[in-house]
């Protein structure tokens, strides 16, 4: 086990390094001189020179390059991704262009509204997904069944963005409510103004995604029923509540869990619209408009950190599956 | 038409090029007939998608205002000058929704197409190569499910430019990996057939093998895996523009959400149509691949 997770952390740190030069390189090669808006107006060939100097974007990209003629690499010790991982692995993060402020203050300062919305849309998710999974499984065919599976169909279909919007509208419409948007509240200095704030935001996101992981338990509870041990479960006179939750839930998860670490993925992305919607000050907002902006230092990092939950995220599934089913060894 | 034709079985006449044309219509309107009867919720599904497509196709022709036209005043309720009322500057929201399905389903259609295509092309080399090809292949197909879809949209978008042609390049990019995996699976099962050991003992080459005895086999489930994907590549699309990187100056659904929360006060009409269409549509889709996967693999029935 030891071995298989510290294997697998090298893979991690492989494929964070791959990230990293790629988004280097696509945001070089991609049209836009990020030197032109600094200049400003009235701005010289000379003036463009003097900051691409000062940024140090007059050097070559990578220590290592290829070249189109002999010897075709050219080595320099000098060179822009060089200085960038150094400065990275240093911890500086660099400069945000949005308020000129450094990256890693700005991120832990707006990681917690980003880390609460998921972690309650995590909740949400398991908490109505695999209870509901299990219960239209064992009632195939009922009434509950179907209603389940048809809200789970729609769940799907329906854009988060929308029911934010209409989250937003309708009630303000008809009731005269609005969400708490605007300033965040910090989760210490009022924990239930804090939760109004970030629980509709949750909601919102675990609408899709607990649909998803009810008709994913709902199947991978249905397929597991099929086996023989739970027939032998059922002929060696254990209670049907006990072999559905003893020995049908823990062998559907692996699946389900898989799937877990996946929406945890699409939350990040998740967290960019719905804290666009209701004004959060989180992560994903950050990231936006920092794209907008074409901050170099804000997007590479961005990547990074979406890099680094997700290799986590997968570390973490892979490690719960030899949990759940100790058949699954890791050597 | 020749005379010996008419001894030929029916298989060796289609070979021919040669069909049963007087009973080939109305035979597959009866088997299509009987599909759709025996898949109720993927012709409703389909139903959806066709009254949509339609809907975008014809749009120049039956909307009843351009898509773009100030053909009232601001936020008008429903009436019968505009069916579902006028949005936050005063175009017709009907003439928009209908006008919206254009870039929606162009976007989807050509992404989806073009990215399975790839998809499958990696998902072919992949599986039948194995090896060092496959091994890098397959990390990289990891990293790339793993990865955020929407960041990844949203930077190649936002960096490319936002157009129609860096859209469909980056859904395009969204789609290829999962395609890839699930195709490398069938091939690694359809690769150790005999009809494959055959033609490689008769000294075919690479290419010809992948292309005449794999890729046929594999096409279907390509298919079907496309389908399965429309949906959610219009829900992307449609976030994309939300967030204000869609296509610029085309009627969009996701940009006309977006533009319902500038009105102040709230206009219930602009809110709720844009979205509903977005939602039938991925429902539309979503429906139909079900039913398309379970008529395929008839194991899965009522497993979803």
């Amino acid at each position: 086990m030891q071995t298989f997770i510290l294997r697998r952390l090298l893979s991690g740190v492989i494929i964070l390094f791959v990230l990293s030069v790629t988004v280097f390189l696509l945001l070089r090669i991609v049209p836009g001189d990020p030197a032109i808006r600094r200049c400003g107006l009235n701005c010289t060939r000379a003036g463009i020179d003097a900051i691409h100097l000062e940024l140090g974007l007059d050097k070559p990209y990578f220590p290592v390059e290829l070249r189109r003629g002999p010897p075709f690499l050219s080595f320099s010790k000098d060179s822009q991704y060089g200085h960038y991982i150094a400065r990275v692995l240093k911890g500086n993060l660099g400069t945000s262009e949005l308020n000129h402020k450094p990256v890693g203050e700005q991120i832990i300062s707006r990681l917690p509204v980003t880390v609460e919305i998921m972690v309650i849309t995590l909740l949400f998710t398991i908490l109505i997904g695999i209870p509901f999974g299990i219960i239209s499984a064992t009632l195939r065919n009922s009434p509950i069944d179907y209603i389940v599976r048809s809200s789970s169909v729609l769940g799907l279909a329906i854009p988060s963005f929308w029911v934010a919007t209409l989250v937003l509208v309708l009630p303000s419409e008809f009731w005269g409510y609005a969400p708490p948007i605007g300033r965040k509240i910090a989760l210490m200095d009022d924990p239930i103004g804090n939760f109004k704030q970030v629980a509709p935001a949750a909601a919102v996101l675990a609408l899709g995604s607990a649909a998803g992981i009810m008709r994913l338990t709902r199947s991978s509870l249905l397929e597991v029923m099929r086996q023989d041990y739970m027939r032998t479960a059922r002929a060696k006179g254990l209670q049907e509540r006990a072999v559905i939750l003893k020995h049908g839930l823990k062998n559907s998860m692996i699946p389900v869990i898989t799937v877990l670490g996946l929406q945890v993925s699409g939350l990040l992305g998740g967290a960019i619209i719905v804290e666009q919607i209701f004004t959060l000050p989180g992560l994903g907002d950050f990231t936006l408009r920092s794209l907008v902006l074409k901050d170099y230092d804000v997007v590479q990092t961005m990547t990074l950190y979406a890099g680094v939950t997700v290799v986590a995220m997968n570390l973490l599934v892979d490690v719960s599956y030899a949990w759940l089913d100790p058949r699954i060894r890791y050597s | 038409m020749p005379e010996n034709v008419s001894v030929q079985s029916p298989a060796v006449l289609a070979d021919m090029g040669i069909s049963e044309r007087s009973e080939g219509i109305s035979a597959t309107l009866r088997k299509l007939g009987t599909l759709a009867r025996q898949n109720p919720l993927g012709t409703v599904g389909l139903i959806i998608i066709l009254v949509f497509a339609g809907a975008a196709l014809l749009a120049p022709y039956l909307a009843p205002y351009s898509a773009t036209a100030l053909s009232g005043a601001k936020n008008e309720g429903m009436s019968s000058a505009h069916l579902f009322g006028t949005e936050v500057v005063g175009r017709d929201i009907f003439s928009r929704v209908m006008f919206g399905g254009r870039i929606s389903m162009s976007v989807a259609f050509i992404s989806v197409i073009g990215g399975a295509s790839a998809g499958m092309l990696i998902g072919i080399i992949s599986g039948y190569f194995g090896g060092t090809i496959d091994s890098i292949i397959q990390r990289t197909v990891d990293t790339a499910i793993a990865f955020p879809a929407l960041l990844l949209l949203l930077i190649v978008t936002q960096l490319l430019g936002p157009s129609f042609r860096t859209i469909v390049f980056a859904l395009t990019l969204a789609v290829i990996p999962g395609v890839a995996r699930i195709v490398r699976g069938a091939v690694l099962s359809e690769k150790n057939n005999q009809y494959v050991e055959a033609a490689r003992s008769t000294g075919a080459w690479a290419p010809r093998i992948l292309l005449r005895h794999i890729l046929p086999n594999v096409i279907a489930l390509g298919i079907i895996v496309m389908t399965t994907l429309l949906g959610g590549i219009i829900l992307a699309e449609a976030s994309l523009a939300f967030l204000g990187l869609g296509v610029p100056n085309a009627a969009s659904w996701g940009r006309d959400v977006s533009d319902a929360r500038l009105a102040f006060p709230y206009h219930i009409p602009s809110a709720i149509f844009p979205g509903a269409a977005i939602t039938l549509t991925v429902l539309g889709f979503n429906i139909l691949g079900d039913s398309i996967r379970d008529i395929a693999d008839p194991r899965l029935r009522g497993s979803r």
